[in-house]
């Protein structure tokens, strides 16, 4: 199986199966359009990836290679957040700022996959909280007027979900 | 967190549900600006008081507009009703409805869905209906309460008037509740001379199909009242043009009625009966009831027994009524099951034409077992699909005997999930899939999490050439194979080291 090498924003390279790292979509562009190939020992630079996060999102690559690709997204449809597999609950049980970096890659990279399993989590993290609960869990300052925080109650009082 | 940007933060909004949407935009500026997502807006409507003062309907118009909301629900009603409470009022009593209904057709352009519930009679009423579909000319589709409509318009001049304005709105949906329900608004509707397409009386609900357009006309009755038979049949004369025919909740001592006045829609093609909510037992009505719907022709038949209805069916009474329609396409079935019924389900597959039966064992209520099983056969009489849902591996265990070693040689399909699948499982669902010859030409396909080792577990299947066709999916759902289309099974289960007796006694 032929590989690519991917370089992280800290400068370590990694020498990747073609086939893992395709998951990415940014990355399958890059070789695609870019006329990069496999055979090309350049690394693929990605500079706003650590190579600890990097290192990471491609253990979850090697994982979820040989997946089907992800269905396409149903607008209308409740979107699960209880249907992670172990693998990935145990791959997301990390601290919060790496959770995030791997929100961040995911979406740099455009690993869908990982993107919504990493979302998800997050998501499980915000379900039945209260607003304050929230800020604390997440350390965010509440930068509402008061007048603002009566906007959006009003605003959340006019809509209701079909 | 604060790195994230916002189309991230939208992104995770997608996963959480309305109620929590809404919390989340008390977060912090940024979450609520993530909220205005337009993603985050496909399923919500906004909700107006017909009372609402014009600068709180532009208010409201704008916040609409911003969060590309496209459903409109208008009522009459006080926000006591909102909250539950049914304090009913009409707009009648506010006298401003001309100013609003102006205020709403200026400021809301891009409404699809309009809904509009409570709202008493006035002249202004008529005249918003006249003009409807030239006032808000981008609803594709109206709720409309049906008293309302019935209140409205008194006469049948205006009641025309009415409709050819509506015409031009794609869907229609009239619900009916409460006393606007009832043979004489039906039989209003019927002086119309609507076209009509597909009738669906599905529990309380009676749906229309217009066939003209492909306009639909629903009439919904209220919850507390039941399809009365005089009404249901009346619009029978008036079916010409309907193809299907569905009913769900028929009074079976009425259906004698029923089957002679649909038996008469000359177009009809489908025709089912689905008897889950049954309000009397038919077990003295049999050999009637066989015939009466022998006569009627059925193409499908939904029996249902179910422990919160009532154990009116027998299994005899089930086979009877599969070897009485042999030329039924589908018969759902649910009820408890034993080796004698499956035995005999066995034997009439052998002449049955595309039967689908299922069967539902609730054991008890406590463990909440169910399984399901699903049979059909080809138009050669070959079963094809046994499918086998459960939440007990204890209660399932019996079924491989029962099942599979009467299964002819022709399976095609196996869907099995359970809730404790094991090792033992996946090694005796290869060891079937060596013993049905069709069956082994589709690859079984596993949930990756079933097992917790699942490399080793691979690793020792392939030293033994058992991994031909094995596919790793993350998903629950059935897969269909894109190459041959056969449609394969899927194991979704978390890993369960003990409960490794499931199918061990192949």
């Amino acid at each position: 199986m032929p590989n690519i090498k991917l370089q992280s924003s800290d400068g370590e390279v990694f020498d990747v199966d073609v086939d893992v790292a395709k998951q990415s979509i940014t990355i399958k562009t890059m070789l695609e359009d870019l006329g990069m190939d496999e055979d090309d020992d350049e690394a693929i630079p990605l500079p706003n990836v650590n190579s600890a996060i990097l290192g990471k999102v491609l253990e979850w690559c090697q994982f979820h290679k040989d997946d089907p690709p992800p269905p396409e997204d149903e607008e209308n449809r409740e979107k699960r957040t209880d249907d992670l597999c172990g693998f990935d609950i145990d791959f997301l049980k990390v601290d919060q700022g790496t959770l995030f970096e791997l929100i961040l890659a995911a979406n740099y990279l455009d690993i869908k996959g990982l993107l919504d399993a990493s979302c998800k989590t997050v998501a499980n993290m915000i379900k039945g909280k209260t607003p304050e609960e929230i800020r604390k869990t997440f350390n965010i300052k509440n930068d509402f007027t008061p007048a603002e925080e009566e906007q959006v109650r009003k605003e959340n009082s006019w809509c209701e979900e079909k | 967190m604060e790195k994230l940007p916002i189309e991230v933060l939208t992104h995770i909004m997608l996963f959480l549900p309305t109620k929590n949407r809404k919390l989340c935009a008390y977060v912090c500026k940024k979450w609520y600006s993530a909220m205005q997502d337009r993603r985050l807006s496909s399923r919500l409507f906004c909700r107006l008081l017909i009372f609402e003062e014009p600068e709180k309907c532009r208010e409201i118009a704008s916040f609409a507009h911003r969060r590309n909301i496209t459903n409109l629900s208008i009522c009459g009603c006080s926000r006591g009703h909102i909250n539950g409470k049914c304090q009913i009022t009409t707009s009648a009593w506010y006298g401003n409805e001309g100013m609003f209904w102006n205020t709403i057709s200026n400021q809301f352009q891009m409404i699809t869905t309009f809904y509009l519930a409570n709202i008493g009679h006035t002249d202004l009423m008529e005249e918003l209906l006249v003009n409807f579909a030239s006032l808000f000319p981008s609803v594709k589709t109206l709720k409309l309460e049906a008293g309302f409509l019935f209140d409205v318009t008194k006469s049948t001049l205006m009641r025309k008037k009415v409709l050819s304005g509506l015409e031009k709105i794609q869907q229609l949906i009239l619900i009916m509740k409460g006393e606007s329900y009832n043979s004489n608004n039906l039989q209003w509707l019927m002086e119309l001379n609507l076209n009509f397409h597909t009738v669906l009386v599905k529990e309380y609900d009676f749906v229309i199909w217009n066939a003209i357009n492909e306009t639909s006309t629903y009439f919904k009755s209220d919850y507390k009242s039941i399809t009365p038979l005089s009404v249901f049949t009346s619009f029978c004369s008036r079916l010409g043009c309907a193809v299907h025919f569905e009913c769900i909740n028929v009074n079976l001592l009425e259906l004698p009625e029923v089957v002679t006045k649909l038996g008469s829609i000359p177009k009809l093609k489908t025709k089912c009966l689905n008897l889950r909510h049954c309000s009397n037992s038919i077990t003295d009505e049999k050999s009637s009831f066989l015939h009466q719907i022998s006569e009627f022709g059925l193409t499908s038949l939904y029996v249902h027994s179910q422990f919160y209805v009532h154990n009116w069916l027998s299994k005899e009474f089930l086979l009877s009524v599969i070897v009485k329609f042999q030329a039924l396409e589908t018969i759902e079935c649910f009820g408890k099951f034993d080796k004698t019924t499956l035995d005999q389900m066995f034997s009439y597959f052998t002449f049955t034409e595309s039967v689908h039966v299922s069967f539902l064992q609730y054991g008890n209520f406590v463990r909440s077992i169910w399984i399901k099983v699903r049979f059909r056969t080809s138009l050669h009489g070959h079963l094809r699909t046994i499918s086998l849902i459960s939440k007990n591996s204890e209660d399932v265990k019996v079924l491989p005997h029962e099942i599979f070693y009467v299964l002819p040689l022709h399976l095609r399909e196996l869907e099995v999930m359970v809730d404790k699948l094991d090792k033992a499982t996946i090694l005796n669902l290869i060891e079937l899939r060596k013993r049905c010859p069709k069956l082994g030409k589709v690859p079984l396909r596993f949930a990756q999490n079933t097992v917790k080792d699942w490399g080793t577990f691979m690793s020792q299947l392939r030293e033994k050439n058992e991994t031909e066709g094995l596919e790793l999916h993350h998903d629950r759902r059935l897969i269909v194979s894109p190459s041959d289309r056969e449609r394969v099974f899927v194991v979704p289960s978390p890993p369960d080291e003990e409960n490794d007796f499931f199918f061990q006694s192949w």
